[in-house]
């Protein structure tokens, strides 16, 4: 049974994607609340199947591996698919009476995009077929730029710069993914696995995982690519970035570790790149820089955009360590990650919703005003420090554990110096959101009851996975 | 000499001509300054990962991928061309195909915007407006 309806995971958004242009406002409006809520009680339902048996795979149309298309479920998968759709639930019910004031008549164009991107990330996730997933980080690239381009003016510019980027990446995968199938002759994953095992790989492999991972770094916005990422984020509208900050990156730092390591073992990747120590190095740069630039930021979102492209390279760094440790960390990261950034946008979100704005100097007071939302963001702040019953401590401690075994001890200590900047920048934002006196805040209410709903489950699930992080880890690895 | 230009040029001449395709593309994606031709690089990037794909499935002297009857199409030979990369590519197309519909359509709203396409006058405009 759970065999049968699993890849309903990925028909149920997207056939939402097709029926919401089609209906009223308000009918596509409560669909599309529908449809989260759907995905997230198949995927736990699959999860908690899972559990106790076998990983199983789905065969699209009944074709074989070595034919047809095949999609991958097993426990890491399920549970990175259940945050992504908790977010896409939290989302919708954050925001959906107030969806038809911010984008008017192409509120269903939005909603249908929104189950685009959401059915291309649980694509990308489950599948194990390496040119299904260029097309699903296509589909999922296209609705992205799409979904910034709502935002308008500035908008435009950031999203054509993230549309012309991204499509060179992807098309640079592509290309990998060409000499891949030059060589071996097959695109599953699994059959690529069982060829390349008793193989010397030669050159032409060499070149297919060069191609392959500057691709996916620059999908990722990794620190020499990150150019679009901080624009694309900040002008999109605030209701989009909230939940593809968090998802999007995410998801390419899987593909990185789904592509590689499904296909190759760790000590071929050693072999084939002896140099990849160079991507530890790079992370650990960029976690210096960002670290030092987040303190200088005068505006919360983008505040919180440094901190997002930093822990970008915790996941770059702690994947190239390239042991099985420092592997176990990157999974639990990805997850504790997404739920964090999350965290941190829908509290910005919240505070955009009355005070317009999230630049420092129109936040003045704003702490007494709505102390709740307020206390959630410094929460947010507090578990991307590092403060330990939440999960940010846990994914950090392992990080720097897996770091410590493999002698990369700068790497480490770049993780505790961009906490040290978060802890000054917070210390400098406390007394602003606080003590200042406030000046004009628009309307005397504060925020309505199911947005705290939504703020209180983002912040109790970064504590749920803190305090359940042992025996997550070890269904990880 | 003769040997390496009929092996290296003439029987790889696809592959050469994808490599210098690819470079073309990416060298208009990086250095020209216009958005418009920018797109066009793009465009020509992903053009060459066709042919290049394309030439992995080609066989001299094979015929298409299709099963023969009737009179007049008895088997010639049992050498066909690979369909795989053919279909493969088919999507790729689309996808291209969406990608470019979707930057001009993006390049005409920042046009209407801003009166140009040009990046280094549009980010200039941008600079002011943060000033």
């Amino acid at each position: 049974m759970p065999e049968r309806i699993s890849i309903l995971i990925i028909l149920i958004p997207f056939i939402g994607a097709l029926l919401f242009p089609l209906l009223k406002h308000n009918i596509a409006k409560y669909l599309s609340l529908i449809v989260s809520m759907l995905i997230l009680f198949l995927a736990i339902f699959i999860f908690s199947n899972i559990l106790n048996n076998n990983p199983f795979e789905y065969n699209l149309g009944g074709w074989k591996r070595d034919v047809g298309v095949a999609f991958w479920f097993n426990k890491f998968n399920l549970i990175f698919c259940i945050v992504l759709s908790s977010i896409y639930l939290l989302t919708q019910i954050f925001f959906i009476p107030h969806y038809h004031i911010i984008y008017g008549k192409k509120l269903t164009k939005f909603l249908s995009l929104q189950a685009l991107f959401f059915m291309s990330c649980f694509g990308l996730i489950l599948t194990a077929d390496i040119f299904n997933l260029y097309v699903f980080l296509e589909i999922s690239a296209l609705s992205s730029y799409a979904l910034i381009a709502l935002g308008k003016g500035r908008a435009y510019v950031a999203s054509l710069r993230y549309l012309i980027l991204g499509s060179v990446g992807a098309s640079l995968y592509l290309l990998g993914v060409g000499f891949l199938f030059a060589k071996f002759g097959t695109l599953n994953i699994f059959e690529l696995q069982s060829i390349v095992q008793n193989q010397v790989l030669g050159r032409s492999t060499f070149v297919s995982l060069v191609l392959i991972i500057l691709g996916l770094l620059l999908k990722m916005g990794q620190f020499p690519f990150y150019i679009w990422l901080p624009e694309a984020y900040e002008h999109s509208p605030t209701s989009v970035s909230t939940f593809m900050a968090p998802i999007s990156t995410k998801v390419s730092a899987f593909l990185l570790f789904k592509v590689l390591l499904g296909v190759f073992s760790i000590s071929q990747i050693k072999n084939l790149l002896p140099e990849s120590t160079f991507f530890v190095h790079l992370a650990t740069v960029s976690i210096f820089y960002f670290g030092a630039i987040s303190i200088r930021q005068n505006c919360l979102k983008k505040m919180l955009l440094c901190v997002l492209l930093a822990e970008i390279s915790y996941l770059t760094g702690s994947f190239w360590i390239l042991s099985k440790s420092s592997l176990s960390a990157f999974s639990f990261h990805i997850i504790s990650d997404s739920l964090m950034i999350f965290a941190g946008f829908v509290c910005i979100a919240a505070i955009e919703y009355l005070n317009k704005s999230s630049q420092f100097k129109d936040l003045k007071g704003i702490g007494r005003k709505m102390p709740f939302t307020t206390m959630c963001f410094i929460l947010a702040l507090l578990s991307l420090i590092g403060l330990p019953p939440m999960c940010g401590f846990f994914s950090k401690f392992y990080i720097i554990l897996g770091a410590f075994k493999e002698q990369h001890f700068l790497f480490g200590a770049s993780l505790l110096f961009s906490s040290l900047m978060l802890v000054i920048a917070t210390y400098k934002l406390i007394p602003i959101l606080f003590f200042e006196d406030y000046k004009k805040i628009a309307s005397s209410r504060d925020v309505p009851l199911r947005m705290k709903f939504v703020l209180a489950c983002s912040i109790l699930s970064l504590f749920f996975v803190g305090i359940f992080s042992g025996s997550l880890m070890k269904l990880i690895s | 000499m003769k040997s390496f230009f009929k092996n290296i040029i003439l029987g790889q001449f696809n592959y050469l001509a994808a490599v210098a395709l690819i470079l073309i593309g990416l060298y208009a994606v990086t250095y020209k300054r216009s958005f418009l031709k920018k797109i066009i690089g793009l465009t020509i990037f992903q053009t060459a990962i066709i042919l290049f794909f394309i030439s992995i499935g080609y066989k001299v002297g094979a015929s298409a991928p299709v099963i023969p009857h009737g009179k007049g199409h008895e088997f010639q030979n049992f050498l066909f061309q690979n369909p795989l990369p053919q279909v493969l590519m088919l999507t790729a197309i689309v996808v291209g195909v969406a990608v470019t519909g979707l930057a001009l359509a993006l390049l005409e709203k920042i046009y209407d915007e801003y009166g140009s396409i040009e990046e280094n006058e549009i980010l200039e405009q941008l600079r002011k407006d943060d000033a």
